[in-house]
């Protein structure tokens, strides 16, 4: 028998057995369905980091405080306080870092508490400087951001996130009006544009202050000189690279580190985040797809039951194609490619539901999800090799009957 | 070579047994026999003399134990079992008792199936000109449930022909179905038997083997020779039966119809 033959009896064979072979398929459907789903929500995630990480800026260089060295993960990442105001002021310093456009230092906490009239809301608030607009990318839609005589003053002046203003102020009449940020009241000069939620994290719901107040009167426990980071904006997307060098040189050498594996602070950059963002998406996909992959074998387990099952309740036929010449390798041929035709329907059917979920994910949650047409064929010829490969056992035990023996067996 | 030109099959000495020790069952003693392009041979005896046994051995569906089986003067047991499929696809043609045929194909795919393992070609127009020479062109896209017994027996002799085989095989071909279809079944075989095929017909029943010019008796596993009618009308009948043998090779290739297209109903 040609292999078309083949595949076609093996297809009657399907259609002859419609429930069962559904049953049988359902392991490989659902496999290939969580494949296509998983590698969906992964591909997803990460262009949706990328176009994230675009729209903040790719200039953006953070400096936090600790390390994470050879030597081991320093406790209280990001909460030791090595990074002053002088070392900010230092990197301001053009002459010394020709290649840094801007550096807002930055202190922050998250679930403060603001009160604008009968209004309470619970937003994060920013402590930093005028470059903090700069270095974020980001712009003011109506009024003005805070100026450096602001900060210099400890001015009880906000500038307010779009959401913030919109949650505080329902009636539109937020800039002027005043607003108690954990108590301390603060006016508000100004409102952001907005840039759009960002899965958990919404950057339009913040308000922002001058750092020098923040320091004193908002952030507990905090000095007036300590800041949580340091934001610095490289001139050009070319020049990150000196920029960050620069960074790292000056503050090596205000912090007097003559060895760099001992530094007290941590330099990241866009990039190199988007990096760590594509490893932790990608072993996240790798994570998913493992999982999708144990669903397959056991689909393909199913599969080789139901065939022994079939082989079994076919012997007679077997002894009859046998008796009218088919040789051991057309019995085996026959019975791999049912599998496989079970298997690669399965699979089919697999793909329908996995773009289906993930058109259904993308539209009804806030997950971004991709259907990945190459991925899908993967799956189906994966869903095609399983069932040859669970089909071997039955086939060859198939194969190995003696026609008499078999024929007997109705 | 001991079998001769025309023998289409050749027996010496053959045996076969089941099991061992205790429990052994010879099946088959020192059976001699030989069958010759164009008879038709009806083997019969009681059940559990070895019909089945004999049937398999010939139909190179098992190998004897020990002796010596030529088929068209080939030994049969120095073969592999590709070579034993070959066989049974291109030169036998099997009727079974309980017809062996699968429920799921309709009438001519069924008598399609040799044809799949061949790779021949025009494998429908091959099958239609079966189903009519056993008078079923009418039914060839019923399912054996669709037909009656004698029915799906024809579509299974159509199946048995459709590759224009050297030998038909038939075991107790008429063993599940009433008189009427028997005797349609038989009118198909004698037919066959005219048109210079060589029939081998296993049966228990004494009144089937007497269509055939040739009887021979299995009891216990041992073989006996045993006349039907007179000398006279068996050399008569075996001098028919010899006649197209001469003619024999253009027919084939040619694969005209055998039979008359009312022999179902004869
Ligand atoms: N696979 C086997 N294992 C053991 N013994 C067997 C086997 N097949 C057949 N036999 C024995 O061999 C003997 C001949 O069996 P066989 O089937 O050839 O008889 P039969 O003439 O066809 O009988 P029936 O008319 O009932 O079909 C019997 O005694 C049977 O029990
Ligand atoms: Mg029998």
């Amino acid at each position: 028998m040609t292999v078309l033959q083949t595949a076609l009896t093996g297809l009657r064979a399907v259609r002859g057995n419609r429930l069962r072979s559904l049953l049988t398929a359902l392991g490989i459907l659902i496999g290939v369905g969580a494949l296509i789903i998983t590698v969906g929500i992964g591909l997803g995630t990460r262009t949706s980091i990328g176009s994230r990480i675009s729209r903040l800026g790719t200039n953006l260089i953070t400096v936090t405080p600790g390390s994470v060295t050879s030597g081991g993960v320093r406790t209280g990442l990001g909460s030791s306080t090595t990074l002053t105001m002088d070392d900010a002021a230092a990197l301001g310093d053009r002459s010394v870092a020709p290649d840094v456009a801007g550096v807002a230092p930055v202190v922050s906490r998250n679930n403060a508490i603001m009160v604008a009239g009968p209004v309470t809301w619970t937003s994060s608030v920013t402590g930093s400087t005028p470059d903090w607009l700069l270095t974020n990318a980001r712009y003011v839609d109506s009024g003005s951001f805070i100026t450096n005589r602001d900060v210099r003053d400890h001015a009880h002046v906000a500038v307010l996130g779009p959401t913030t203003a919109a949650n505080l102020f329902p009636g539109g009449n937020a800039i002027g009006s005043l607003v108690d940020i954990q108590h301390v009241p603060f006016r508000v000069i100004g409102i952001l544009q907005p840039r759009g939620a960002q899965g958990l994290f919404n950057p339009d719901d913040l308000a922002v202050v001058p750092i020098s107040t923040a320091q004193g009167e908002l952030i507990t426990g905090g000095s007036l000189t300590s800041v949580q980071r340091i934001l610095v904006s490289a001139d050009s997307r070319d020049a990150i690279d000196s920029a960050t060098e620069e960074v790292d040189d000056l503050l090596l050498q205000t912090h007097r580190i003559t060895d760099p594996a001992q530094a007290d602070f941590t330099i990241t950059t866009q990039a190199s985040i988007l990096s760590t963002l594509d490893a932790t998406s990608t072993a996240l996909t790798l994570l998913l797809a493992g999982v999708a992959g144990i669903s397959l074998l056991v689909g393909g387990i199913g599969v080789m039951n139901i065939m022994l099952v079939s082989v079994t309740e076919r012997i007679a036929e077997i002894g009859l194609r046998k008796a009218l010449g088919a040789r051991r390798s057309d019995i085996l041929r026959q019975f791999l490619l049912e599998a496989a035709v079970i298997s690669a329907v399965g699979g089919l059917l697999g793909v329908g539901l996995g773009g289906a979920s993930t058109f259904a994910l993308d539209r009804f949650t806030s997950l971004v999800t991709v259907f990945s047409p190459p991925v899908a064929a993967i799956g189906l010829m994966i869903a095609a090799g399983i069932g040859l490969v669970f089909g071997v056992l039955p086939a060859l035990r198939a194969a190995r009957l003696e026609p008499i023996v078999a024929l007997r067996g109705s | 070579m001991t079998g001769g030109e025309h023998a289409v099959l050749h027996l010496e000495k053959v045996c076969k047994t089941y099991g061992a020790g205790e429990t052994i069952v010879r099946a088959l003693r020192d059976v001699d026999l030989e069958v010759r392009r164009g008879d038709f041979v009806a083997i019969i005896g009681p059940s559990g003399s070895g019909k089945s046994t004999l049937m398999n051995i010939l139909g190179c569906l098992d190998i004897p134990t020990s002796g010596r089986y030529l088929f068209a003067g080939e030994d049969v047991m120095r073969m592999r079992d590709d070579q034993l499929a070959h066989i049974r696809n291109l030169r036998i043609g099997f009727v079974f008792q309980q017809f062996h045929l699968l429920k799921k194909l309709t009438a001519w795919r069924n008598v399609e199936l040799p044809l799949l393992y061949r790779r021949a070609s025009r494998r429908r127009e091959t099958a239609m000109r079966a189903l009519g020479m056993v008078g079923l062109d009418h039914r060839v896209d019923h399912t054996p449930n669709q037909l009656s017994g004698g029915q799906q027996q024809r579509v299974a002799i159509a199946r048995a022909l459709v590759t224009d085989p050297e030998l038909i095989l038939a075991d107790e071909p008429t063993g599940n179905l009433d008189t009427t279809s028997t005797r349609d079944i038989l009118a198909i075989l004698e037919q066959l038997h005219k048109d210079g095929r060589t029939i081998v017909l296993i049966t228990h029943d004494p009144e089937i083997a007497s269509v055939a010019p040739r009887v021979v008796r299995i009891s216990d596993g041992v073989l006996t020779e045993e006349a039907v009618g007179t000398a006279i009308e068996l050399d008569g009948r075996r001098a028919r039966a010899a006649k197209p043998r001469t003619a024999r090779a253009p027919r084939r290739r040619a694969a005209s119809p055998m039979i008359v297209e009312d022999a179902a109903s004869a």
